[in-house]
């Protein structure tokens, strides 16, 4: 019978150092582990072996001893630091022999199965909010899309009227010039002035939403880089000789030909140019500079405006991102222009930027790749 | 031990099987990552997002409940795996949720007490991506919320699902309370609960009708 009893006792004592899942550990009077089963070296990691509980235990106050250990009521709880450097609550039982003792501790199931609840309803729950957020995403997507057809319809019926009226305000100004009175002149200037306005910014709402539905096409073909910039600064000059603002081409390296969509192109320059000079000051220069960086040509247009306030430089190639600089002139900007040229730049694998300069002024910048380039398309 | 089950029967091709059996492996290792790689190179291959559900998710989820109603895996083992799955269905959204409007509208929920939605979800996205406008209500919907629901949105079409057959009397309930206020609503009912049959007592129902899988949702619609 005793024979038997012992065997039990062998048979279980193999249990819990082999299989149980409890930390069953062995500690001297001062709190060192010298003995611990396989289930708590699993857990707190073989070099639990030797070391002072006090570095097993995470305590909050004060290191933790044997003392304290001694005091707390069987089914207490204690967080571990594990091997894997996470922390985890058992429920400990001391169990004193002498001035050593046994350790016993396991996971708090219940604690664990709400755990494993909370974590599966969670993840429900955020897998449906997520899928609520695709749907919402998608539907704007799609009421996006309609408004930039509307946009770009509407833009179009009214680019050719508003056209013919500016055409003819402009032929009967020239007319009157001569012989009309002042006011009549001034309310003619006005009403060019502001039906330009208009024409721009649905000329720029039309190209916005055609390149909102991904319908901007490049026509990549050979340009010679010194022509094109020649005859933008030529017609640029043309339109601020009133103010007698001055554009000057610094060629400081010349590619030759390059390959791009050329119209695109001569549209990003026009509009930065123009921009340039209409935050210029009467009398001011231009610089328009070309230069290389690495793989790159870039194109730098600087004036001597009052530059970008620096917190207003982020929105400034955003749709509709005015910033609160004012032309000299009083025109209003459309918001669309710059976002346009980024468009543009951006679908020839280019990128542009605005800094300003040292000594007042800003300087927009633009590269676009030297070589073959090929047009993004994906992102047209 | 339970080894017999009566699941829809798919044709699967070697290649199909093969990855079905890959992804079952990295759903039974718990490995989201695997999961994960394996279905982007699917959907780069071409897969529709139909079969992924279908083919893929839906029968790997078979084969796990099988192993663990054979104990040979742990519920636990069987949550992570379901876990990995509804992690991946977000991931579909974006391609489900682009089809065009057909004006329909439909609500998915689960009968109350039913703590699985998966299958539900699946149903509301197959709806999704024929034009539908699902509304998915959840896990164990209570009949208040449902009906409040379908008084709002007045669908066309209520989808129900049960994933145990413990719960039948509680679907049956359901359908019964919604019949009251809805006589005329067209109610379609599924989940694992039937394969072992028991879909022909509510089919006498009038507009009930079981629908026993993915791809005869899909013929239910296209009809």
């Amino acid at each position: 019978m005793s024979g038997l009893r012992h065997m039990r006792d062998l048979v279980l004592l193999n249990y819990l150092q082999t299989k149980a899942p409890l930390v069953i550990l062995e500690l001297d009077e001062q709190g060192v582990v010298r003995g611990a089963n396989q289930y708590a070296c699993r857990l707190l990691g073989t070099e639990c072996l030797g070391r002072a509980l006090q570095l097993l235990v995470i305590d909050f106050d004060t290191p933790f001893t044997m003392a304290r250990l001694r005091t707390l009521p069987a089914g207490s709880l204690l967080t571990v630091k594990e091997a894997n450097g996470m922390p985890s609550s058992l429920r400990v039982q001391f169990l004193p022999l002498g001035n050593d003792g046994i350790l016993v501790a396991e996971a708090d199931l219940q604690d664990k199965d709400e755990l494993n609840t909370t974590l599966l309803r969670l993840n429900s729950e955020l897998s449906g909010i997520s899928r609520e957020l695709q749907k919402k995403t998608a539907q704007l997507q799609q009421a996006n899309n309609l408004k930039n057809q509307f946009l770009g319809m509407a833009a179009h019926d009214l680019r050719n009227p508003l056209a013919g009226i500016y055409a003819y305000l402009d032929l009967i100004a020239d007319d009157l010039a001569p012989t009309a009175e002042d006011t009549l002149c001034q309310a003619l200037q006005e009403m060019k002035r502001e039906v330009g306005y208009m024409l721009n910014l649905v000329s720029n709402l039309l190209d916005y939403s055609v390149i909102e539905q991904g319908h901007l096409h490049l026509t990549m073909q050979e340009v010679t880089l010194r022509e094109l910039l020649q005859q933008v600064v030529q017609l640029q000059n043309l339109m601020t000789r009133k103010r007698q603002v001055e554009i000057c081409l610094q060629m400081e390296y010349d590619p030759g030909v390059m390959l791009v969509d050329l119209n695109r192109i001569r549209q990003v320059l026009n509009n930065l140019l123009s921009n340039a000079a209409k935050y210029s000051p009467d009398s001011g220069v231009i610089y328009l500079i070309t230069a290389r960086q690495g793989d790159a040509l870039l194109i730098q247009i600087q004036d001597q405006g009052p530059g970008v306030p620096e917190h207003e430089q982020d929105k400034l190639f955003k749709p509709f991102g005015t910033t609160s600089t004012r032309a000299v002139d009083g025109d209003k900007s459309t918001g669309l222009g710059l976002s346009i040229c980024k468009r543009i730049i951006d679908a020839h694998g280019g990128s542009i930027w605005e800094e300003n300069l040292p000594h007042g002024g800003a300087c927009f910048c633009f590269t676009l790749l030297l070589g073959q380039p090929e047009p993004k398309r994906n992102d047209l | 031990m339970n080894t017999a089950h009566s699941f829809p029967p798919q044709t699967q091709t070697n290649g199909q099987e093969s990855h079905l059996l890959r992804f079952t492996a990295y759903l039974l290792a718990g490995d989201r990552q695997g999961c994960h790689n394996l279905m982007q190179e699917l959907l780069a291959d071409g897969i529709s997002v139909l079969s992924l559900y279908q083919d893929i998710f839906q029968q790997s989820l078979y084969r796990v409940g099988e192993l663990w109603e054979q104990n040979r895996i742990s519920v636990a083992r069987e949550h992570i795996a379901t876990a990995i799955v509804e992690s991946l269905l977000a991931q579909t959204y974006p391609l489900i949720c682009n089809a065009g409007n057909t004006g329909k509208k439909v609500i998915v929920a689960c009968t109350p007490g039913e703590l699985h939605q998966l299958g539900a979800r699946m149903v509301a996205d197959t709806l999704e991506m024929y034009g539908w406008d699902s509304h998915f209500l959840g896990a164990n919907t209570p009949p208040s919320g449902l009906l409040q629901h379908l008084q709002e949105e007045k669908p066309q079409l209520l989808c129900l699902s049960l994933s145990t057959h413990m719960g039948f009397g509680s679907l049956l309930n359901l359908i019964r309370q919604v019949r009251i206020d809805f006589s005329q609503l067209p109610i379609a009912f599924g989940g694992q609960a039937f394969y072992r049959g028991g879909a022909e007592q509510l089919e006498q129902i009038p507009l009930v009708r079981h629908v026993p899988s993915l791809g005869r949702l899909e013929e239910l619609i296209n009809r």
